[in-house]
């Protein structure tokens, strides 16, 4: 007998090659089966996903989750699980002295499954007007390794905001070097956030080990490529050496002529994060799923599209063994989206607009083989 | 039945009413329903507080309680409501940005009563290492302006710590942005001193009538006395214009012989807080009601420092209903009881006293319930 069982829609698991009609089904928390055709009088409930599109349940590894603190912030459970992600990063709303309140009161409680990237700066992101390593005091790697280490099962690594609101140009390469000696001192990645015209994005990559990640890639300036400028040799050389380019769309970090400018030239993106937060959720951001639409309108197959959500995230994360996959035995956590057709405007961090003639759209989340649904709380 | 719970007979100490007698006291819908010669068969459930001191809910002016955001802060209600404490005021942990986290996680869950001075600084206080006040830019009137409209049910003031490591050299210009956002929403500033730049002669100075210097006994540079141990003529000429001189005992910031010195010549607080905080709460200050213990060994009587915690407090922080046991206030009550012995007792300048007696905290009602974690 099976707890679960979702069913009869379009599979796809890039972490298994798998883009076929399938039943999934649900054990204990865990994903139990994927078949052509499973019993459904094994199963104790049954989601119809007929037409619909089930993956593994998406991951957005670029959100600001600690509101009311962190200017950015927005509650946890209404942009990501609600909007079809079951697992979300934190990227950078704490440092260590403010990371005991976001653990205890937004990720043990939160139904989403959250896990958060440290701040160098050790009170993280608070205000949106004075950047948090404008005084360089509070970039401090001991405090920060502290915090790391004390809070391994949760911190998967260090944040450090490089563009030139967040922090002086003189100090940029300081704190990228603090950042990754904190990380590497509790074995976490670097997640650097970049972003201005002065500071080409190759002079940053090459202090980055594999694995770390760049976010906000595909941004008008300072990114993988602009409407002026191809992707250069050092990014692919970055990428061949295993660094890693996230989108982390954002009120202004995404731009539709870099896409363009990238894709023709072969460069994708490694991961899709939305940056949802305050100043996005109301547009251009609104959401991760909305952030993939805008990728598979430009021409990605859906198959890399969700790819980037699920396997290639939680990889990154060094969680691939338990999410972003329909492996028998993993979390069964399943997004069922619809791939709905239509008209549909989507707008850059630049304000430029676009048609597109489909939208992906959240139908139901299931997180460690429950519906999430609310309302019943 | 007539009354919810009935403490019996014990010295009902209460300032606002001129209360210092053994007597009974009701509780009703939360509220206070009889002082008086009660009789037991109409309560739910009777207290007998035979032998100890019954006061209104004891008042702190100054704690910190915002944990894992402030690294002042402690648990709020392990601090307060647990030590006899039923109302407190968190002096300035929070600024603008951070303290809609603090009212909805913090203060809104709380058993404690909790009100909270707003840190002129819009980060309040993060780090020890880095004060909130050096860079200027983070005393944001505007913000603090909007964020004390939007949460002025508690939100009952504004703090700005202006010491050099704290401040920087910015004592001056951060108070004058801490009195306008205060002026702009009509409550008072409480600044907390002590190792300033300025002397604090200029700084109280600037202050209204209402407005609370916290530390004001402290032993470091520019304090409240003379070279010659005198209370300088400025600070008593601001006492008597109605700026409130408060404790604020804290990990440096209480000296007995500064106390000593003051108290001799006259120069009483006019609130005594704990400034409990996660440097202090494991000594010299452990509670409100050590600290104010201290004040009865320099030689105040129980019922001045009962006043000092209570009614005192209550009318800084202009809260109707709190701070005393008149029939229809609301129905928090603190029982004391006053210990015989040897106790020795340490300021924050490692000074330790020998003192013969002691309160104790034996049980706290708020809303005319017990307190039963």
């Amino acid at each position: 007998m099976y707890d679960m069982l979702i069913r009869g829609g379009t599979v796809i698991d890039p972490s298994q090659g798998i883009d076929a009609v399938q039943d999934v089904a649900i054990t204990d928390g865990k994903v139990a089966a994927v078949e052509a055709s499973i019993n459904v009088n094994l199963a104790k409930e049954v989601i119809e996903a007929k037409d619909m599109i089930v993956t593994p349940g998406l991951i957005d590894m670029h959100v600001h989750a600690y509101p009311g603190v962190c200017c950015y912030g927005l509650e946890p459970d209404v942009t990501n699980i609600a909007r079809g992600v079951t697992t979300a990063m934190d990227c950078g709303s704490a440092g260590a002295r403010t990371f005991p309140a976001f653990r205890q009161h937004f990720i043990e409680r939160a139904e989403t499954r959250l896990y958060a990237l440290l701040n160098i700066s050790t009170m993280g992101i608070i205000s949106s007007k004075i950047g948090e390593l404008d005084d360089m005091r509070w970039a401090d790697v001991e405090e920060t390794a502290e915090a790391g280490r004390t809070n391994r099962d949760v911190v998967l690594g260090v944040k450090v905001r490089l563009s030139g609101d967040v922090v002086a140009m003189d100090d940029k390469l300081d704190a990228l070097k603090r950042g990754i000696e904190a990380a590497e001192s509790f074995g976490g990645i670097v997640m650097i956030h970049v972003g201005d015209k002065e500071t080409p994005l190759e002079t940053l990559t090459t202090h980055l080990r594999p694995g770390d990640v760049v976010t906000h890639a595909f941004r008008q300036w300072g990114g993988v490529a602009s409407a002026h400028r191809d992707v250069v040799a050092e990014l692919r050389e970055a990428r061949a050496r295993g660094i890693i380019f996230d989108v982390g769309h954002g009120a202004g970090s995404c731009s539709f002529d870099t896409i363009e400018t990238a894709l023709a030239n072969e460069f994708q993106p490694d991961t899709i994060s939305s940056d949802v937060s305050t100043i996005s959720v109301e547009g251009p951001v609104f959401d991760l799923v909305t952030t993939m639409s805008k990728f598979l309108h430009y021409g990605m197959e859906l198959d890399d599209v969700v790819r980037c959500t699920t396997e290639a995230p939680a990889q990154v994360m060094g969680l691939g063994e338990d999410l972003g996959t329909l492996r028998p035995g993993t979390n069964g956590d399943v997004t069922v989206l619809s791939l709905d057709e239509g008209e549909f405007t989507f707008t850059d961090a630049e304000g430029k607009t676009t048609r597109a003639g489909q939208k992906l759209n959240p139908v139901s989340t299931i997180k460690g083989g429950r519906l999430y649904r609310p309302w019943l709380r | 039945m007539k009354y919810d719970l009935l403490i019996k007979k014990g010295l009902v100490v209460d300032p606002s009413q001129g209360l210092n007698q053994v007597g009974d006291i009701a509780f009703a819908d939360g509220k206070v329903a009889a002082v008086g010669s009660l009789s037991d068969g109409d309560a739910a459930e009777v207290i007998d507080a035979t032998g100890l001191i019954v006061t209104p809910g004891l008042l702190d002016l100054h704690v910190h309680v915002f944990p894992g955001v402030s690294h002042f802060g402690v648990d709020a209600d392990h601090s307060n409501i647990g030590k006899g404490v039923t109302t407190a005021v968190d002096a300035g942990s929070a600024g603008a940005l951070t303290f809609p986290f603090f009212r909805k996680h913090i203060i809104e869950p709380a058993d404690t009563r909790l009100y909270s001075l707003l840190n002129i600084s819009s980060t309040g206080m993060i780090s020890p290492n880095i004060g909130e006040l050096e860079d200027l830019r983070l005393a944001d009137v505007e913000a603090a302006i909007a964020a004390g409209r939007a949460n002025r049910d508690l939100i009952v003031g504004i703090k700005a710590r202006l010491s050099r490591s704290t401040a920087g050299e910015n004592d001056v210009a951060a108070l004058e942005r801490a009195l306008e956002a205060a002026d702009a929403l009509g409550v008072f500033v409480m600044i907390h001193v002590g190792g300033t730049k300025s002397p604090m002669e200029k700084l109280v100075n600037m202050l209204r009538p209402g407005d609370v210097v916290t530390h004001s006994y402290h032993g470091n540079d520019y304090g409240i006395l003379d070279d010659a141990g005198r209370v300088i003529d400025g600070i008593k000429e601001a006492q008597q214009r109605g700026v409130i001189f408060d404790v604020g005992h804290g990990a440096g910031s209480f000296s007995f012989d500064v106390a000593e010195k003051a108290l001799s010549r006259g120069f009483n607080p006019g609130n005594i807080s704990s400034d409990i905080h996660i440097y202090n709460i494991e000594g010299p200050v452990f509670d409100q009601v050590t600290t104010i213990s201290k004040f009865m060994w320099l030689g105040m009587s129980l019922e001045d420092v009962v006043r000092l915690t209570t009614e005192s407090t209550a009318k800084i922080i202009d809260a109707d209903g709190l701070g005393t046991l008149k029939v229809g206030s609301v129905g928090d009550a603190t029982i004391l009881r006053r210990d015989e012995g040897k106790f020795i007792m340490t300021d924050s300048v490692g000074r330790s006293v020998t003192a013969n007696e002691k309160l104790a905290h034996v049980r706290t009602i708020r809303s005319g319930r017990v307190y039963r974690p």
